[in-house]
């Protein structure tokens, strides 16, 4: 007999989440996650100015607001061809790198923590009956210090990132054409310390921490596991027009590395409060509509639902590694290990609910490290801007990583007025509903199959759920309009040369 | 008083010693009960930058806030409870705490398709067909007469901002704007900004809870926090003064000419800067946006034009030279 389970709200996360799944005995057969919120950036965009695209697309998501203004600033860059001097694409990315680190560390403990330690039983943190805690006093105690310390951490990432950013969230700094402020000893120092406070905190609490998550609950290694289909742009971009990804890109489905090439992404929208009233118009909000249930749009690629995120550009880079070493195209050892897939037929280790987010943590520590060597590279006195009259293309976009997972923005140009401004957001790829043929969107996948111990409780729901780290006011939806190019084909591993204009 | 003081009293002089231990009681009991101020945080259409901001916050800090300052009844960022046992707590509050508790709004209310543009909870599910929306809209219309003070944090929450931009499809609205019919008529205490600076919405709300609801402007805002213009206290406007303005972003002169809202916008920004007080826009050479006005975006943009040019109805002077007012 089945059951119907739904959590709204789901609580700690960004924005506006419910989740409904269906239960067969204690298995989940069907899940629907339904993103609560639209506001329609694109929309907005259109007949704005050219160079307003940073500022006003980064109102999109107060967490990860600069990752818009990076991929804001990038469309205007190559509509103006501007060719950026070395300070201006290195403190493009410190900004962008300062807000992961501060996104990561505030996604493990603020929003996550609650899901693994028992807090005590004082608002907000009340919680009913049923949670299954595991960590001993001593071990739950360290925890909520670190809970306070995370506070701080997390709030040394925007203080440095303000330095050269003038203000966060919605910073100022990355503008058109660069970044606004001189690199001098004093700024470039200051971030050095604040740097240098933030890895002491991951090294001293986050990386052990996560281990000692990991190994209370174990099991996660199997709860909320999916195919293991990923894709990622590569992280940053360096050189003077920031089309070189510092780590590699490429699409990674059962196993097989491939480059990543946008013209294969479609979007779905037969369940989403979208519908175009024209074969190839853009979608209006259409919220009545029958048989949808979220206003994420549902964007595939090559057909299917992939995850982007920490773990997807972790696979995708350990992927290459093994391609260098010349083991081509093997992910993941094949786990015997029983996971939560569908009998005799289970996932792969190395996609569930704990790969997430140990995907998460290792990421962060060598996006520091890679912070670090940003700084150190800057050179005082050089200029931090290069800013052209007028533009030089009409169509341009700019494909980037956010601490989500991958990022599109894509701008058509009328002179310099925006005629049509089209975003694909992380949490569309991740939180995308069932496409068009009925098949889930990637958490919907993970949370299929998943046994609840309790159904009364299901607690497993909001851990597999948090894993993704939901940022539902980033569901604005997929607009592919007519006579515009979603960037192009990135080269496939090895042949050097990557180029995502 | 100790062990000792009470028994040689007890001794000695027992009436005193009942009045004194009474005394001691009931000031034990005073702060032993004395609650916490009931919190709802109501997240609307919104991108949760209001609530990143004040994770900012120090001198209190997040923690201090969370555990000292306020009981944090409802807060979809930050609360551990979920779905269910999360709608309680908030109707808990709403019936215990009736006239007391106070709501901070944040994100614009969604009005268009009775506010299914910004879905907060569900009854009976997302996808069966008895299944109900509870909208940001509901929400507010039902918590609205029955808190005790109303705060709108952010400008999406005070007059619309960024939700709200044309050609607004979301039909979305400031809290203000869609409580004024209530009656007896609420009074709703702005705090602009985008986001909002995390020392204003918390010295908003500490006004509320030591002096009692501050004095405010035409747009609703504190005017201990929004009096005056960034133009007046800006450290560029010598350069101003003298007609020395920057031609590129990124320049040292006055950002007037390349769109600097800072003339006709009223907030702190150059004397409280951002971020542990390092930074605010001018100091890092771009233009005031005017992120705390009541027409933001729409009234900024192109950011980087000059104001004459975006605001025909304000002449360069004019706008300029007016300071102080809202």
């Amino acid at each position: 007999m089945t059951k119907r389970i739904t959590v709204a709200p789901m609580t700690r996360v960004s924005g506006l989440l419910s989740v409904e799944v269906i239960v067969d005995g204690n298995v989940v057969v069907d899940a629907k996650a339904s993103g609560g919120q639209f506001r329609g950036f694109e929309m907005m965009m259109v007949g704005r100015h050219a160079t307003d695209a940073p500022y006003f697309t980064q109102r999109i998501c107060g967490i990860c607001s600069a990752a818009h203004g990076y991929a804001g600033a990038m469309v205007s860059d190559r509509a103006y061809g501007n060719v950026l001097p070395p300070n201006g694409w290195i403190l493009r990315n410190f900004i962008v790198g300062s807000e992961m680190l501060q996104n990561q560390i505030r996604h493990f403990y603020l929003l996550g923590l609650p899901d693994y330690v028992e807090f005590p039983p004082v608002p907000p943190f009340q919680r009913p009956e049923g949670s299954d805690f595991r960590l001993g006093a001593s071990a739950t105690g360290r925890m909520l210090e670190n809970y306070v310390r995370a506070v701080d951490a997390s709030r040394k990432c925007h203080e440095m990132l303000c330095v050269f950013g003038g203000k966060i969230p919605h910073q100022h700094g990355m503008v058109p054409g660069g970044v606004s402020v001189p690199v001098t000893a004093d700024r470039v120092l200051k971030c050095l310390s604040l740097l240098e406070d933030v890895i002491s905190f991951l090294d001293d609490c986050y990386l052990p921490d996560t281990e000692i998550i990991a190994s209370a609950y174990e099991d996660y290694f199997h709860i909320g596991g999916r195919p293991p289909r990923f894709f990622s742009s590569g992280l940053f971009r360096t050189g003077p027009r920031m089309d070189i990804p510092l780590t590699a890109p490429g699409s990674l489905a059962d196993g097989r590395l491939e480059p990543l090439d946008t013209t294969f992404i479609r979007e779905h929208l037969r369940h989403s409060w979208l519908t175009a009233r024209t074969p190839d118009g853009p979608p209006e909000p259409d919220p009545g509509k029958p048989g949808a249930y979220t206003w994420c749009a549902a964007p595939r690629y090559r057909g299917l639902a992939f995850e982007v995120g920490p773990l997807a550009r972790q696979s995708v880079k350990a992927a290459h590694e093994r391609a260098l070493n010349g083991v081509k195209g093997l992910l993941v050892e094949r786990d015997p290990a029983p996971s939560c897939g569908p009998a005799g037929a289970a996932f792969p280790r190395g996609a569930a609910t704990m790969d997430r987010i140990a995907a998460r943590t290792a990421e962060a520590r060598e996006i520091a490290s890679i912070l670090w060597d940003f700084l150190k590279a800057l050179e005082p006195g050089g200029p931090t801007m290069s800013h052209n009259p007028s533009p030089v293309e009409s169509c341009v976009s700019a494909m980037v990583e956010a601490p989500r997972g991958t990022l599109n923005h894509t701008m058509l140009l009328e002179g310099e007025q925006v005629l049509k401004y089209n975003i694909i957001t992380p949490t569309a790829w991740n939180f995308s509903p069932h496409d068009d043929a009925g098949n889930p969107g990637p958490v919907e996948e993970a949370l299929i199959w998943t046994r609840l111990a309790d159904p009364h409780h299901p607690v497993e729901i909001g851990r597999i759920i948090r894993a993704f780290d939901p940022c539902m006011s980033c569901a604005t939806h997929v607009i592919r309009p007519r006579g515009m190019t979603m960037g192009a084909t990135f080269p496939a591993p090895n042949e050097g040369g990557n180029s995502d204009a | 008083m100790d062990v000792n003081e009470f028994l040689d009293l007890m001794r000695t002089r027992p009436p005193d010693c009942i009045r004194l231990v009474l005394t001691d009681l009931d000031r034990y009991l005073r702060q032993a009960v004395q609650p916490k101020p009931p919190v709802v945080w109501l997240e609307a259409n919104a991108c949760s930058g209001d609530s990143i901001s004040l994770m900012n916050a120090v001198g209190p800090g997040l923690a201090q806030i969370l555990f000292s300052i306020i009981d944090l009844r409802y807060d979809n960022a930050l609360m551990a409870a979920q779905g269910r046992d999360a709608v309680e707590v908030l109707h808990r509050t709403a019936r215990a705490n009736a006239g007391e508790f106070v709501l901070i709004v944040e994100g614009a209310i969604s009005t268009r398709a009775e506010g299914r543009f910004s879905i907060i909870s569900w009854e009976n599910g997302p996808i069966s067909t008895e299944g109900r929306p509870v909208t940001a809209l509901e929400l507010l219309r039902w918590l609205g007469p029955q808190a005790g003070t109303i705060m709108a944090v952010g400008t999406c929450a005070t007059h619309g901002g960024p939700s709200a931009a044309r050609p607004n499809p979301s039909g979305s609205l400031g809290t203000y704007a869609v409580l004024n019919d209530l009656v007896p008529p609420r009074k709703v205490i702005n705090v602009t900004g985008c986001p909002a600076h995390p020392d204003w919405t918390m010295g908003t709300l500490a006004h509320i809870l030591m002096y009692g609801p501050p004095e405010v402007d035409a747009a609703g805002r504190p005017l201990f926090l929004y009096g005056n213009t960034v133009h007046r206290h800006c450290q560029r406007r010598s350069y101003f003064d003298r007609k020395s303005f920057a031609s590129r972003l990124g320049d040292p002169e006055c950002m007037f000419q390349l769109g600097c809202m800072g003339p006709v916008t009223n907030s702190d920004c150059p004397y409280r800067l951002w971020n542990t007080y390092v930074n605010w826009p001018v100091k890092a050479s771009t233009p005031c946006i005017g992120c705390t006005t009541t027409q933001f975006p729409d009234g900024s943009t192109p950011f980087f034009a000059p104001l004459p040019v975006k605001r025909p109805e304000e002449s360069g002077n004019r706008a300029a030279t007016r300071e102080g007012t809202p």
